[in-house]
């Protein structure tokens, strides 16, 4: 049947191509959906979803159907289904709770590919034709975090104290791909300055630019020398500007409104991974992975351009740790780096009840070869233990 | 010397107008907005005008599954409007069925998750909707007994029971989550303990919930229209006093209607969470229970004609979503659309009751006579 209907598909875009005499892209023909929790218009995070979707077809030339601010309930399965009635070949979702409503979808269209990105599910739900996707954002924190570490030592010296070492970053919730951020932002900071420590305070949601600010100022006032942030609003970045504190940001770059203390953001580019799940989708002999983990080197996780905020020689030094994390020699999450409760990380230590709430095969294992596979068992992040030299405000 | 003006346009109210020619001016503006539609859609993504039309009426009856999935979403907003309609009557201004329609979604959760497991199914049912009345009935009869004892504004204490709801569902939804994400999932996703039972027609399966949505508003159309209780608030609705004199118990409505709407919240929270999502969060209503206040008001409290608004507004509003999705503007435009079609429909109400009549001003004598004999010269 999926064979029929890529040769159905096939036959369908070269009389395509005939009858306008030229091509639009390799995937002129298909028909691509793209479910948005909120408006691309409102929401950064899923403007970087609607960015690289919108670049993708502009390259490739399939027609695009987004549908946005579409809640995480049974609205986004009929939207999922509609879009499949009515001839999309590929759909895609952005948000957590778009899931289990995905997959639901997903069992009544076993000829369309569903694609959800930041899900947990795919490869235990016994669903062919459904698939999780993230990117190893977490090499993009780290990277961002040398970034921070360099502009702190700039700031005070190679001898900084334990008080001018403290930053501050505002979370969204305890939860594992916050947690997995902060920590490995925290540990990029943490190779440049080795005494670094860091607060996080979380606002339980996902974008409240009030609460954002406020939580930041808190961090200020406590003594926080450099901020940085998961959550999706302009709240942390604004106060770091009014308070001339420097600030690492996510998603995209903030230059435009903290001229003075925007130093660098990462992000993940989902551009790629459109273009992969349409190749997959197109080419019999290629197979798309249950979980699909876009790296740096695919050019899916990415920095902005470095402001000039950040510490001269900051560009050099952050390639060159780039190219250790890409060529194995350098890892975000090795055992070395860090400690929990006062003791180096083991099996126990780092993976409880990982299984249960991720979706882990039973006997999955976290540490091997001295370092935390993160993304690697699934595309969606899963360090959620709290380390030595990170403090959570209650 | 007071100058004698003759006025240009003039307005008086109709007194006369037949049910057709009513029916007539509000479909003129029906035609209008969807014109208005087609044209704001051009000028956004141009040469779009006939694109719109083609993927409205895809997103909306381009198979039987489609269209069930429209009926289900008029069917939602048509029972959260039947809801505010005995408090409307009443003159109690009732603007909280977002919150109320929540807290009946909460009730009907709470026995999802944590009782359906361990009963049989029916029993289960029966649980989830008794919890969701009770949730939704209190969060209705709170500003009730205010209103009815202390004589406090309604709109105000209905509206900020709403912000209320929204705070409870989002620190419940938190507490409940297991990955820490603030996402719940879909409950007993495995074997389905205390769903409403899957009657797949057409390819999904919201047929079970428009038929219980039909149910409860032939209840409330003959509540209203044919029993003492529809009878009595309309009394109060006219005038306390008068209620009074004819030996009303004025409190006792104002409670007991109360009780009504949070009532039939209760079956649109219910349905939301255990015939649709199985799970919850703090947009579950999405908006309906405002947009409700529309219809019901737009329907002159009449419940035909209310499902009749429910459906052309659910039909603009998901028509132009689809249409947006599938020419490639933001969404953003959809709402407009739909808020210009609102925009009309009110309209319409105007020219129904009032007419508008235009005169322009004669040319003086002095100056038709001098015209005359330049063009004799």
């Amino acid at each position: 049947m999926k064979q029929l209907s890529r040769i159905l598909l096939a036959s369908g875009m070269l009389l395509g191509l005939a009858a306008t005499g030229c091509s639009k892209g390799k995937a002129a023909g298909l028909k691509v959906g793209l479910i948005l929790l909120h408006p691309a218009a409102s929401s950064t995070y899923d403007k970087n979803f609607y960015d690289g979707f919108k670049a993708a077809q502009k390259r490739l030339g399939f027609k695009a159907v987004i549908k946005e601010n579409i809640p995480e309930g049974d609205l986004c399965q009929t939207t999922a289904e509609e879009m499949a009635e009515q001839g999309c070949n590929i759909i895609i979702a952005d948000s957590f709770g778009h899931e289990d409503y995905m997959i639901a979808a997903a069992k009544k269209y076993p000829n369309t590919y569903f694609c959800h990105a930041t899900g947990t599910q795919a490869a235990t739900a016994g669903v062919n034709n459904f698939y999780n996707a993230f990117a190893s954002i977490y090499e993009g924190r780290y990277l961002a975090g040398v970034a921070a570490g360099l502009k702190l030592k700039e700031m005070y010296g190679d001898n900084i104290t334990a008080e001018q070492a403290k930053v501050g970053y505002v979370g969204a919730y305890p939860y594992a791909e916050v947690k997995s951020g902060y920590t490995s932002w925290y540990l990029g900071l943490k190779s440049v300055v080795g005494n670094a420590t860091m607060e996080v305070k979380f606002t339980n949601s996902w974008y409240d630019e009030t609460a954002e600010k406020t939580v930041a100022e808190l961090l200020i006032s406590r003594g926080a020398k450099l901020l940085s942030q998961h959550a999706d609003s302009y709240g942390a970045p604004t106060a770091c500007e009014n308070a001339g504190i420097p600030n690492v940001s996510y998603n995209g770059s903030t230059l435009g409104k903290c001229p003075n203390t925007f130093l660098v953001s990462s992000k993940i580019d989902w551009e790629p991974y459109y273009e992969h799940v349409i190749d997959c989708y197109m080419d019999e002999e290629k197979t798309l992975e249950k979980d699909y983990v876009g790296t740096v080197e695919t050019g899916s996780v990415k920095l902005t351009e470095f402001s000039k905020n950040c510490a001269s020689g900051t560009k050099e030094f952050v390639e060159q740790v780039k190219e250790e994390l890409k060529n194995g020699t350098r890892h975000v999450f090795d055992v070395n780096t860090f400690t929990i409760g006062g003791a180096a990380p083991t099996e126990a230590s780092v993976a409880p009840n990982k299984i249960y709430t991720y979706n882990y095969p039973e006997g999955t294992t976290f540490l091997d070869n001295g370092f935390y596979h993160e993304s690697f068992y699934r595309s969606a992040p899963s360090f959620d233990v709290d380390i030595d030299g990170i403090t959570i405000l209650s | 010397m007071k100058k004698d003006r003759e006025r240009i346009i003039r307005i008086s109210r109709r007194t006369n107008l037949k049910w057709w020619q009513k029916i007539l001016i509000k479909a003129i503006f029906v035609l209008v907005a969807f014109l208005m539609c087609g044209v704001i859609s051009s000028l956004v993504s141009p040469g779009s005008f006939f694109d719109f039309y083609e993927y409205m009426f895809n997103g909306t009856f381009y198979n039987t599954k489609i269209f069930v999935n429209l009926l289900w979403q008029a069917g939602l907003l048509f029972v959260i409007a039947i809801a505010l309609t005995p408090a409307f009557k009443m003159k109690f201004w009732n603007i909280g069925a977002e919150g109320q329609c929540l807290m009946g979604g909460l009730g009907a959760l709470i026995g999802l998750k944590f009782i359906a497991p361990f009963v049989p199914n029916i029993i289960a049912l029966c649980i989830e909707f008794l919890l969701a009345a009770i949730f939704a009935c209190s969060w209705a009869v709170i500003p009730a007994i205010f209103k009815a004892y202390f004589n406090t504004n309604e709109t105000l204490f209905t509206l900020m029971m709403n912000y209320i709801a929204m705070g409870i569902v989002a620190a419940c939804v938190v507490a409940w989550s297991t990955s820490g994400s603030s996402v719940l999932g879909v409950v007993n996703n495995v074997n389905h303990e205390g769903w409403l039972p899957f009657v797949e027609s057409f390819g999904n399966s919201y047929i079970f919930n428009i038929l219980i949505i039909i149910g409860a508003s032939i209840v409330i159309f003959l509540y209203l229209g044919f029993s003492q209780h529809g009878y009595e608030l309309q009394v109060v609705g006219g005038s306390r006093n008068t209620a009074k004199y004819l030996g009303i118990n004025v409190k006792s409505v104002i409670i007991r209607t109360m009780l009504l709407s949070g009532l039939i919240c209760s079956v649109a929270g219910f349905l939301m969470v255990v015939g649709a999502s199985h799970s919850i969060n703090e947009t579950l209503v999405n908006g309906r229970g405002f947009t409700a206040i529309l219809v019901s008001w737009l329907g002159e409290f009449n419940v035909p004609t209310m499902a009749i608004y429910s459906f052309l507004v659910s039909f603009v509003s998901i028509g132009s979503s689809n249409a947006a999705a599938w020419i490639g503007y933001s969404s953003t435009v959809s709402n407009v659309l739909t808020g210009l079609f609102f925009l009309l429909i009110i309209s319409s109400t105007f020219f129904v009751n009032f007419r508008v009549h235009i005169k322009l001003p004669k040319r003086k004598k002095n100056e038709e006579t001098a015209i005359s004999s330049k063009e004799g010269a």
